[in-house]
Protein backbone atom coordinates (compact mmCIF):
# COMPACT_ATOMS: atom_id res chain seq x y z
CA UNK A 1 0.00 0.00 0.00
CA UNK A 2 2.70 2.37 1.01
CA UNK A 3 4.64 2.04 -2.73
CA UNK A 4 1.42 2.55 -4.17
CA UNK A 5 0.71 5.59 -2.41
CA UNK A 6 4.79 6.73 -3.10
CA UNK A 7 4.49 5.76 -6.38
CA UNK A 8 1.20 7.49 -7.08
CA UNK A 9 2.74 10.41 -5.33
CA UNK A 10 6.01 10.53 -7.69
CA UNK A 11 3.52 10.12 -10.88
CA UNK A 12 1.82 13.13 -9.69
CA UNK A 13 4.36 15.22 -8.83
CA UNK A 14 6.12 14.08 -11.87
CA UNK A 15 3.69 15.61 -13.81
CA UNK A 16 3.18 18.56 -12.53
CA UNK A 17 7.12 19.21 -12.69
CA UNK A 18 6.77 18.80 -16.47
CA UNK A 19 4.32 21.53 -16.93
CA UNK A 20 6.41 23.51 -14.20
CA UNK A 21 9.58 22.94 -15.81
CA UNK A 22 8.16 23.34 -19.38
CA UNK A 23 6.18 26.38 -18.27
CA UNK A 24 9.36 27.70 -17.01
CA UNK A 25 11.35 26.64 -19.96
CA UNK A 26 9.16 28.75 -22.70
CA UNK A 27 8.42 31.74 -20.40
CA UNK A 28 10.31 32.30 -17.24
CA UNK A 29 8.50 35.53 -17.07
CA UNK A 30 5.22 34.21 -16.82
CA UNK A 31 6.43 31.44 -15.06
CA UNK A 32 7.30 33.82 -12.37
CA UNK A 33 4.09 35.89 -12.48
CA UNK A 34 2.36 32.84 -12.23
CA UNK A 35 4.27 31.60 -9.10
CA UNK A 36 4.42 34.73 -7.20
CA UNK A 37 0.90 35.11 -7.95
CA UNK A 38 0.75 31.31 -6.00
CA UNK A 39 2.54 32.19 -3.37
CA UNK A 40 0.71 35.64 -2.90
CA UNK A 41 -2.91 33.49 -2.63
CA UNK A 42 -0.65 30.88 -0.70
CA UNK A 43 0.37 33.21 2.10
CA UNK A 44 -3.02 34.38 2.47
CA UNK A 45 -4.57 30.76 2.84
CA UNK A 46 -1.62 30.15 5.32
CA UNK A 47 -2.78 32.52 7.81
CA UNK A 48 -5.98 31.00 7.89
CA UNK A 49 -4.59 27.88 7.94
CA UNK A 50 -2.85 29.38 11.23
CA UNK A 51 -5.94 30.26 12.89
CA UNK A 52 -7.50 27.12 11.98
CA UNK A 53 -4.87 25.01 13.55
CA UNK A 54 -4.47 26.86 16.37
CA UNK A 55 -8.01 26.75 17.33
CA UNK A 56 -8.19 22.79 16.64
CA UNK A 57 -5.05 22.10 18.21
CA UNK A 58 -6.42 23.82 21.41
CA UNK A 59 -9.64 23.08 22.04
CA UNK A 60 -9.91 19.98 19.50
CA UNK A 61 -12.85 21.68 17.97
CA UNK A 62 -13.28 22.60 13.94
CA UNK A 63 -14.07 25.43 13.77
CA UNK A 64 -16.68 25.77 11.18
CA UNK A 65 -16.91 29.73 11.45
CA UNK A 66 -13.30 30.41 10.85
CA UNK A 67 -14.01 31.74 7.18
CA UNK A 68 -16.94 33.50 8.42
CA UNK A 69 -15.12 35.38 10.93
CA UNK A 70 -12.34 36.23 7.89
CA UNK A 71 -15.13 37.38 5.74
CA UNK A 72 -16.69 39.68 8.07
CA UNK A 73 -13.23 41.44 8.63
CA UNK A 74 -13.48 41.62 4.63
CA UNK A 75 -16.91 43.13 4.99
CA UNK A 76 -15.96 45.73 7.78
CA UNK A 77 -12.86 46.46 5.65
CA UNK A 78 -15.44 47.01 2.94
CA UNK A 79 -17.77 48.85 4.82
CA UNK A 80 -15.33 51.22 6.51
CA UNK A 81 -13.23 52.38 3.01
CA UNK A 82 -16.45 52.60 0.87
CA UNK A 83 -17.22 55.32 3.71
CA UNK A 84 -14.47 57.10 3.98
CA UNK A 85 -13.90 57.09 0.16
CA UNK A 86 -16.93 58.77 -0.02
CA UNK A 87 -16.00 61.47 2.41
CA UNK A 88 -12.87 61.87 0.30
CA UNK A 89 -10.30 61.02 2.53
CA UNK A 90 -6.48 59.97 2.17
CA UNK A 91 -6.09 56.19 0.30
CA UNK A 92 -3.42 55.45 3.06
CA UNK A 93 -5.54 56.57 5.77
CA UNK A 94 -8.30 55.22 4.97
CA UNK A 95 -5.99 51.40 4.25
CA UNK A 96 -4.92 51.76 7.86
CA UNK A 97 -8.04 52.98 9.30
CA UNK A 98 -10.12 49.85 7.09
CA UNK A 99 -7.16 47.33 8.86
CA UNK A 100 -8.10 48.75 12.56
CA UNK A 101 -11.36 47.91 12.13
CA UNK A 102 -11.68 44.81 10.14
CA UNK A 103 -9.04 43.39 13.09
CA UNK A 104 -11.18 45.07 15.61
CA UNK A 105 -14.39 43.83 14.53
CA UNK A 106 -13.23 40.32 13.82
CA UNK A 107 -11.66 40.12 17.11
CA UNK A 108 -15.56 40.96 18.55
CA UNK A 109 -16.79 38.48 16.41
CA UNK A 110 -14.07 35.54 17.61
CA UNK A 111 -14.64 36.31 21.00
CA UNK A 112 -18.45 36.33 20.74
CA UNK A 113 -18.59 33.56 18.82
CA UNK A 114 -16.13 31.80 21.09
CA UNK A 115 -18.72 33.04 24.30
CA UNK A 116 -21.88 32.31 22.75
CA UNK A 117 -21.71 29.17 21.02
CA UNK A 118 -18.52 26.78 22.32
CA UNK A 119 -17.74 28.42 25.89
CA UNK A 120 -21.38 26.76 27.32
CA UNK A 121 -20.11 23.69 25.43
CA UNK A 122 -16.92 23.07 26.33
CA UNK A 123 -17.61 19.95 28.71
CA UNK A 124 -20.06 18.18 26.38
CA UNK A 125 -19.16 15.89 23.86
CA UNK A 126 -17.31 16.74 20.77
CA UNK A 127 -19.68 16.24 18.58
CA UNK A 128 -21.99 18.59 20.19
CA UNK A 129 -19.39 22.09 19.81
CA UNK A 130 -19.35 20.44 16.28
CA UNK A 131 -22.63 21.40 15.21
CA UNK A 132 -22.71 24.56 17.40
CA UNK A 133 -19.93 25.48 15.44
CA UNK A 134 -21.78 25.18 11.86
CA UNK A 135 -24.97 26.44 13.54
CA UNK A 136 -22.26 29.89 13.99
CA UNK A 137 -21.01 29.33 10.21
CA UNK A 138 -24.60 29.37 8.69
CA UNK A 139 -25.99 31.90 10.96
CA UNK A 140 -23.08 34.20 10.44
CA UNK A 141 -23.60 33.43 6.09
CA UNK A 142 -26.91 34.34 6.24
CA UNK A 143 -26.30 37.07 8.46
CA UNK A 144 -24.14 39.04 6.14
CA UNK A 145 -26.22 37.98 3.57
CA UNK A 146 -29.11 39.52 4.79
CA UNK A 147 -27.41 42.52 6.10
CA UNK A 148 -25.41 43.55 3.25
CA UNK A 149 -25.93 41.24 -0.20
CA UNK A 150 -25.32 38.61 -1.52
CA UNK A 151 -24.17 40.03 -4.47
CA UNK A 152 -20.08 40.35 -5.74
CA UNK A 153 -19.14 44.12 -4.38
CA UNK A 154 -16.30 45.60 -5.87
CA UNK A 155 -13.13 46.24 -3.51
CA UNK A 156 -10.99 49.53 -4.90
CA UNK A 157 -7.59 48.91 -4.15
CA UNK A 158 -6.26 50.94 -1.29
CA UNK A 159 -2.56 50.44 -2.05
CA UNK A 160 -0.79 52.34 -4.34
CA UNK A 161 1.47 51.64 -6.86
CA UNK A 162 4.75 52.20 -4.93
CA UNK A 163 6.95 54.21 -7.35
CA UNK A 164 10.37 52.51 -6.42
CA UNK A 165 8.53 49.11 -7.32
CA UNK A 166 7.83 50.24 -10.64
CA UNK A 167 10.79 48.17 -12.36
CA UNK A 168 9.59 44.81 -10.95
CA UNK A 169 5.75 45.68 -11.38
CA UNK A 170 6.16 43.28 -14.14
CA UNK A 171 6.93 40.24 -11.91
CA UNK A 172 5.15 41.49 -8.74
CA UNK A 173 2.54 44.03 -8.25
CA UNK A 174 2.62 46.02 -5.33
CA UNK A 175 -0.21 44.73 -3.61
CA UNK A 176 0.91 41.57 -3.74
CA UNK A 177 4.37 42.79 -2.10
CA UNK A 178 2.46 43.97 0.46
CA UNK A 179 0.66 41.10 1.12
CA UNK A 180 3.67 38.91 1.30
CA UNK A 181 5.87 41.09 3.62
CA UNK A 182 2.52 41.74 5.55
CA UNK A 183 2.42 37.85 5.67
CA UNK A 184 6.35 37.45 6.78
CA UNK A 185 5.59 39.63 9.31
CA UNK A 186 2.72 38.50 10.98
CA UNK A 187 3.94 34.82 11.27
CA UNK A 188 7.32 36.31 12.89
CA UNK A 189 5.28 37.58 15.57
CA UNK A 190 2.64 34.98 16.31
CA UNK A 191 5.98 32.88 16.36
CA UNK A 192 7.14 35.34 19.17
CA UNK A 193 3.93 35.51 21.15
CA UNK A 194 3.46 31.41 21.05
CA UNK A 195 6.94 30.91 21.94
CA UNK A 196 7.71 33.14 23.92
CA UNK A 197 4.96 35.06 26.02
CA UNK A 198 2.91 33.50 28.53
CA UNK A 199 -0.72 33.89 26.86
CA UNK A 200 1.69 31.99 23.97
CA UNK A 201 3.05 29.24 26.73
CA UNK A 202 -0.74 28.57 28.00
CA UNK A 203 -1.56 28.29 24.54
CA UNK A 204 0.67 25.61 24.03
CA UNK A 205 0.19 23.65 27.54
CA UNK A 206 -3.64 23.26 26.95
CA UNK A 207 -4.41 20.25 24.89
CA UNK A 208 -2.70 18.05 27.66
CA UNK A 209 -5.35 20.05 30.23
CA UNK A 210 -7.96 19.36 27.83
CA UNK A 211 -9.05 16.62 30.68
CA UNK A 212 -10.98 17.28 33.57
CA UNK A 213 -8.71 17.27 35.94
CA UNK A 214 -5.86 18.59 34.93
CA UNK A 215 -7.69 21.71 34.16
CA UNK A 216 -8.26 22.37 37.44
CA UNK A 217 -4.71 21.96 38.85
CA UNK A 218 -3.18 24.53 39.99
CA UNK A 219 -2.60 27.33 37.71
CA UNK A 220 -5.83 27.05 35.57
CA UNK A 221 -7.72 30.17 35.06
CA UNK A 222 -11.47 30.22 34.07
CA UNK A 223 -11.01 29.73 30.28
CA UNK A 224 -9.17 32.97 29.58
CA UNK A 225 -6.23 31.59 28.02
CA UNK A 226 -8.83 29.89 25.24
CA UNK A 227 -10.53 33.09 25.00
CA UNK A 228 -7.68 34.95 24.22
CA UNK A 229 -6.35 32.29 21.73
CA UNK A 230 -9.67 33.54 19.64
CA UNK A 231 -8.78 36.71 19.86
CA UNK A 232 -5.52 36.27 18.92
CA UNK A 233 -7.02 34.11 15.97
CA UNK A 234 -9.49 36.01 14.88
CA UNK A 235 -7.11 39.34 14.82
CA UNK A 236 -4.62 36.99 12.75
CA UNK A 237 -7.04 35.86 10.11
CA UNK A 238 -7.93 39.45 9.90
CA UNK A 239 -4.74 41.26 9.51
CA UNK A 240 -4.51 40.07 5.47
CA UNK A 241 -8.27 41.17 4.81
CA UNK A 242 -7.74 44.74 3.45
CA UNK A 243 -5.89 43.14 0.62
CA UNK A 244 -8.55 41.55 -0.88
CA UNK A 245 -7.86 43.82 -3.74
CA UNK A 246 -10.36 43.26 -5.83
CA UNK A 247 -13.70 41.39 -4.66
CA UNK A 248 -14.82 40.22 -1.56
CA UNK A 249 -17.13 37.11 -1.88
CA UNK A 250 -20.07 37.22 0.71
CA UNK A 251 -22.12 35.14 -1.22
CA UNK A 252 -19.51 32.01 -2.34
CA UNK A 253 -17.87 32.76 1.41
CA UNK A 254 -15.45 29.52 0.65
CA UNK A 255 -17.91 26.97 1.27
CA UNK A 256 -15.66 26.36 4.09
CA UNK A 257 -11.82 27.09 4.32
CA UNK A 258 -11.64 23.27 4.88
CA UNK A 259 -12.00 22.75 1.48
CA UNK A 260 -9.35 24.85 0.11
CA UNK A 261 -7.44 23.01 2.54
CA UNK A 262 -8.50 19.72 1.21
CA UNK A 263 -7.33 20.83 -2.57
CA UNK A 264 -4.24 22.53 -1.37
CA UNK A 265 -3.53 18.89 -0.53
CA UNK A 266 -4.75 16.82 -3.15
CA UNK A 267 -1.22 16.54 -5.23
CA UNK A 268 0.25 15.29 -1.73
CA UNK A 269 -1.28 11.36 -1.41
CA UNK A 270 -0.31 10.01 2.47
CA UNK A 271 3.56 9.91 1.79
CA UNK A 272 3.75 13.64 1.97
CA UNK B 1 -6.03 27.97 58.51
CA UNK B 2 -7.77 25.90 56.58
CA UNK B 3 -11.46 24.11 57.78
CA UNK B 4 -13.57 21.50 56.30
CA UNK B 5 -16.97 21.18 57.54
CA UNK B 6 -19.63 18.60 56.87
CA UNK B 7 -18.71 18.41 53.27
CA UNK B 8 -20.67 16.17 51.22
CA UNK B 9 -19.81 15.30 47.58
CA UNK B 10 -21.17 13.54 45.37
CA UNK B 11 -20.15 12.09 41.33
CA UNK B 12 -23.58 12.36 39.62
CA UNK B 13 -25.71 9.87 42.01
CA UNK B 14 -22.48 8.43 43.88
CA UNK B 15 -22.04 9.95 47.33
CA UNK B 16 -18.40 9.85 47.64
CA UNK B 17 -18.22 12.22 50.57
CA UNK B 18 -19.85 11.69 53.23
CA UNK B 19 -19.74 14.39 55.89
CA UNK B 20 -15.96 14.90 56.09
CA UNK B 21 -14.53 17.13 58.86
CA UNK B 22 -10.98 18.43 58.41
CA UNK B 23 -9.22 21.18 60.27
CA UNK B 24 -5.44 21.90 59.21
CA UNK B 25 -3.44 24.64 61.31
CA UNK B 26 -0.70 27.00 59.74
CA UNK B 27 2.51 25.17 59.60
CA UNK B 28 0.97 21.86 60.00
CA UNK B 29 2.10 18.48 57.57
CA UNK B 30 -1.19 16.83 57.15
CA UNK B 31 -1.88 13.00 55.71
CA UNK B 32 -4.76 11.53 54.86
CA UNK B 33 -4.42 8.15 54.23
CA UNK B 34 -7.17 5.45 53.27
CA UNK B 35 -7.68 2.33 51.15
CA UNK B 36 -8.63 2.94 47.07
CA UNK B 37 -11.56 4.84 46.64
CA UNK B 38 -11.89 6.24 50.63
CA UNK B 39 -12.45 9.17 48.88
CA UNK B 40 -9.31 10.96 49.81
CA UNK B 41 -8.22 12.52 46.66
CA UNK B 42 -12.18 13.80 46.00
CA UNK B 43 -11.36 15.45 49.27
CA UNK B 44 -8.49 17.32 47.36
CA UNK B 45 -11.07 17.84 44.22
CA UNK B 46 -13.38 19.37 46.86
CA UNK B 47 -11.03 22.13 48.30
CA UNK B 48 -9.86 22.86 45.09
CA UNK B 49 -13.42 23.71 43.36
CA UNK B 50 -13.13 21.45 40.69
CA UNK B 51 -15.65 19.43 42.01
CA UNK B 52 -17.81 21.52 44.18
CA UNK B 53 -19.29 20.22 47.36
CA UNK B 54 -23.07 19.63 47.19
CA UNK B 55 -22.99 20.53 51.03
CA UNK B 56 -20.73 21.73 53.43
CA UNK B 57 -18.54 24.69 53.82
CA UNK B 58 -15.01 25.00 53.62
CA UNK B 59 -13.24 28.15 55.16
CA UNK B 60 -9.42 29.32 54.20
CA UNK B 61 -8.65 31.96 57.41
CA UNK B 62 -12.00 32.21 57.80
CA UNK B 63 -13.37 33.13 54.45
CA UNK B 64 -16.10 30.93 52.59
CA UNK B 65 -14.74 29.65 49.77
CA UNK B 66 -16.72 26.17 49.47
CA UNK B 67 -18.18 27.41 45.82
CA UNK B 68 -14.99 29.50 44.29
CA UNK B 69 -13.87 28.63 40.81
CA UNK B 70 -10.42 26.91 41.16
CA UNK B 71 -8.88 29.84 39.50
CA UNK B 72 -10.02 32.18 42.62
CA UNK B 73 -9.04 29.53 45.15
CA UNK B 74 -5.56 29.04 43.86
CA UNK B 75 -5.32 32.85 44.34
CA UNK B 76 -6.27 32.28 47.44
CA UNK B 77 -3.24 30.43 48.01
CA UNK B 78 -4.69 27.09 48.03
CA UNK B 79 -2.51 24.80 45.22
CA UNK B 80 -2.83 20.78 44.08
CA UNK B 81 -0.12 18.82 42.72
CA UNK B 82 -2.43 16.66 40.83
CA UNK B 83 -2.04 12.91 40.82
CA UNK B 84 0.09 11.06 37.97
CA UNK B 85 1.87 14.61 38.23
CA UNK B 86 0.28 16.30 34.82
CA UNK B 87 3.00 17.96 33.93
CA UNK B 88 2.65 19.57 30.85
CA UNK B 89 4.74 17.15 28.44
CA UNK B 90 5.42 19.56 25.53
CA UNK B 91 6.50 22.32 27.38
CA UNK B 92 10.20 22.77 28.92
CA UNK B 93 10.90 22.29 32.46
CA UNK B 94 11.40 26.28 32.62
CA UNK B 95 7.76 26.85 31.02
CA UNK B 96 6.33 24.61 32.83
CA UNK B 97 7.32 26.62 36.01
CA UNK B 98 6.56 29.76 34.43
CA UNK B 99 2.78 28.28 33.71
CA UNK B 100 2.83 27.31 37.64
CA UNK B 101 2.96 31.39 38.32
CA UNK B 102 0.52 32.24 35.77
CA UNK B 103 -1.74 34.49 38.12
CA UNK B 104 0.78 36.30 39.01
CA UNK B 105 2.60 39.36 37.98
CA UNK B 106 5.12 40.27 40.44
CA UNK B 107 8.47 39.90 38.09
CA UNK B 108 10.70 40.46 40.96
CA UNK B 109 9.72 37.51 43.70
CA UNK B 110 8.83 35.03 40.41
CA UNK B 111 12.56 35.52 39.72
CA UNK B 112 13.38 34.82 44.10
CA UNK B 113 10.88 31.90 43.49
CA UNK B 114 12.43 29.95 41.03
CA UNK B 115 15.77 30.29 42.22
CA UNK B 116 14.29 28.73 45.29
CA UNK B 117 12.66 25.83 43.13
CA UNK B 118 15.92 25.20 41.57
CA UNK B 119 18.06 25.57 44.99
CA UNK B 120 15.35 22.78 46.47
CA UNK B 121 15.52 20.67 43.44
CA UNK B 122 19.54 20.80 41.33
CA UNK B 123 18.43 18.54 38.74
CA UNK B 124 15.56 20.65 37.11
CA UNK B 125 18.10 23.92 37.20
CA UNK B 126 20.18 21.58 34.89
CA UNK B 127 17.66 20.23 32.90
CA UNK B 128 15.64 24.14 32.46
CA UNK B 129 15.42 23.89 28.44
CA UNK B 130 14.27 19.89 28.32
CA UNK B 131 10.66 19.26 27.32
CA UNK B 132 8.81 18.07 30.39
CA UNK B 133 7.36 14.73 28.51
CA UNK B 134 11.06 13.03 28.12
CA UNK B 135 11.97 13.78 32.19
CA UNK B 136 11.78 10.49 34.41
CA UNK B 137 8.68 9.82 37.08
CA UNK B 138 10.77 11.22 39.55
CA UNK B 139 11.90 14.34 37.90
CA UNK B 140 8.33 14.95 36.82
CA UNK B 141 6.91 15.02 40.29
CA UNK B 142 9.54 17.64 41.58
CA UNK B 143 8.56 19.43 38.66
CA UNK B 144 4.95 18.98 39.77
CA UNK B 145 5.63 20.09 43.27
CA UNK B 146 7.85 22.86 41.91
CA UNK B 147 5.13 24.37 39.59
CA UNK B 148 2.86 24.31 42.48
CA UNK B 149 5.62 26.05 44.41
CA UNK B 150 5.71 29.15 42.01
CA UNK B 151 1.78 30.21 42.76
CA UNK B 152 3.30 30.82 46.51
CA UNK B 153 1.02 28.77 48.03
CA UNK B 154 -0.09 28.64 51.61
CA UNK B 155 -1.40 25.40 51.51
CA UNK B 156 0.33 22.75 48.98
CA UNK B 157 -2.32 19.78 48.65
CA UNK B 158 -0.49 16.83 47.16
CA UNK B 159 -2.12 14.05 45.66
CA UNK B 160 -0.26 11.08 46.11
CA UNK B 161 3.10 12.23 45.78
CA UNK B 162 4.57 8.76 45.72
CA UNK B 163 2.53 6.78 42.71
CA UNK B 164 4.61 4.76 40.52
CA UNK B 165 8.09 6.40 41.78
CA UNK B 166 11.00 4.24 43.15
CA UNK B 167 11.10 4.15 46.81
CA UNK B 168 14.66 5.65 47.17
CA UNK B 169 12.97 8.76 45.19
CA UNK B 170 10.27 8.72 46.88
CA UNK B 171 12.32 9.02 50.45
CA UNK B 172 14.00 12.03 48.44
CA UNK B 173 10.78 13.78 47.62
CA UNK B 174 9.06 13.14 51.01
CA UNK B 175 12.53 15.01 52.76
CA UNK B 176 12.03 17.77 50.46
CA UNK B 177 8.51 18.01 51.70
CA UNK B 178 9.68 18.53 54.94
CA UNK B 179 12.18 21.21 53.97
CA UNK B 180 9.29 23.23 52.17
CA UNK B 181 7.02 23.16 55.15
CA UNK B 182 10.07 23.89 57.11
CA UNK B 183 11.81 26.32 55.51
CA UNK B 184 8.99 28.28 53.74
CA UNK B 185 6.54 27.71 56.46
CA UNK B 186 3.81 26.43 53.68
CA UNK B 187 1.04 24.35 55.26
CA UNK B 188 1.01 20.73 53.54
CA UNK B 189 -2.02 18.65 53.00
CA UNK B 190 -0.68 14.81 51.88
CA UNK B 191 -3.26 12.38 50.53
CA UNK B 192 -1.16 8.80 50.25
CA UNK B 193 -1.71 5.27 49.86
CA UNK B 194 1.79 4.56 51.50
CA UNK B 195 0.47 5.24 54.94
CA UNK B 196 3.85 4.32 56.77
CA UNK B 197 5.50 7.27 54.89
CA UNK B 198 2.82 9.67 55.25
CA UNK B 199 1.87 9.02 58.82
CA UNK B 200 6.43 9.32 59.35
CA UNK B 201 6.22 12.98 57.59
CA UNK B 202 2.97 14.14 58.92
CA UNK B 203 2.43 15.95 62.26
CA UNK B 204 -1.29 15.09 61.94
CA UNK B 205 -3.05 12.25 60.23
CA UNK B 206 -6.58 11.66 58.84
CA UNK B 207 -7.72 7.88 58.45
CA UNK B 208 -10.54 7.66 55.57
CA UNK B 209 -13.08 4.76 55.11
CA UNK B 210 -15.61 5.12 52.28
CA UNK B 211 -16.49 8.85 52.23
CA UNK B 212 -15.99 9.24 56.42
CA UNK B 213 -13.10 10.09 58.32
CA UNK B 214 -12.76 7.36 61.14
CA UNK B 215 -9.92 8.60 62.86
CA UNK B 216 -7.46 11.18 63.44
CA UNK B 217 -4.48 11.47 65.87
CA UNK B 218 -0.98 12.78 65.87
CA UNK B 219 0.96 10.75 63.34
CA UNK B 220 3.26 9.05 65.59
CA UNK B 221 0.11 7.83 67.53
CA UNK B 222 -1.25 6.50 64.04
CA UNK B 223 1.65 4.96 63.41
CA UNK B 224 1.06 2.93 66.24
CA UNK B 225 -2.58 2.51 66.24
CA UNK B 226 -3.60 -1.30 66.24
CA UNK B 227 -6.25 -0.59 63.98
CA UNK B 228 -4.50 1.18 61.85
CA UNK B 229 -1.52 -1.17 61.49
CA UNK B 230 -3.43 -3.86 61.06
CA UNK B 231 -5.07 -2.18 57.57
CA UNK B 232 -3.30 0.02 56.03
CA UNK B 233 0.39 -1.23 57.26
CA UNK B 234 0.76 -4.17 56.68
CA UNK B 235 1.68 -5.50 60.08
Amino acid sequence: MRWINIGLGLAVTGIIGFFVVRELLIDPLYFFELFLGGLTRGSIYALIALGYTMVYGIIQLINFAHGEIYMIGAMTALIVASVLGLWGWNTAVIAILAVVFAIVYSCAYGFTVEKIAYKPLRNSPRLSALISAIGMSLFLQNYVMLAQTPDYLPFKSLIPDFHFWEPYAHIITSVELTIIITTVIVMILLGILIKFTRIGKAMRSLPVMWDRSTFSSDFWQGSKPLSQRFWVVSALSRAQCWDRWYWVFPKAILPDISTVNMKMYLPFPSWY
Amino acid sequence: MLKLTNIHTYYGNIHALKGIDIEVEEGEVISLIGSNGAGKSTTLMTTCGIVPAKKGRIELNGEDITYLPPDEIVKKGICQVPEGRRIFPYLTVAENLDMGAFLRNDTEKIKQDLDYVYELFPILANRKNQVGGTLSGGEQQMLAISRALMSRPKILLLDEPSLGLAPIVVKQIFTIIGKINQESKTTIFIVEQNANLALKAAHRGYVMETGKITMTDTGANLLVNEDVKKAYLGI
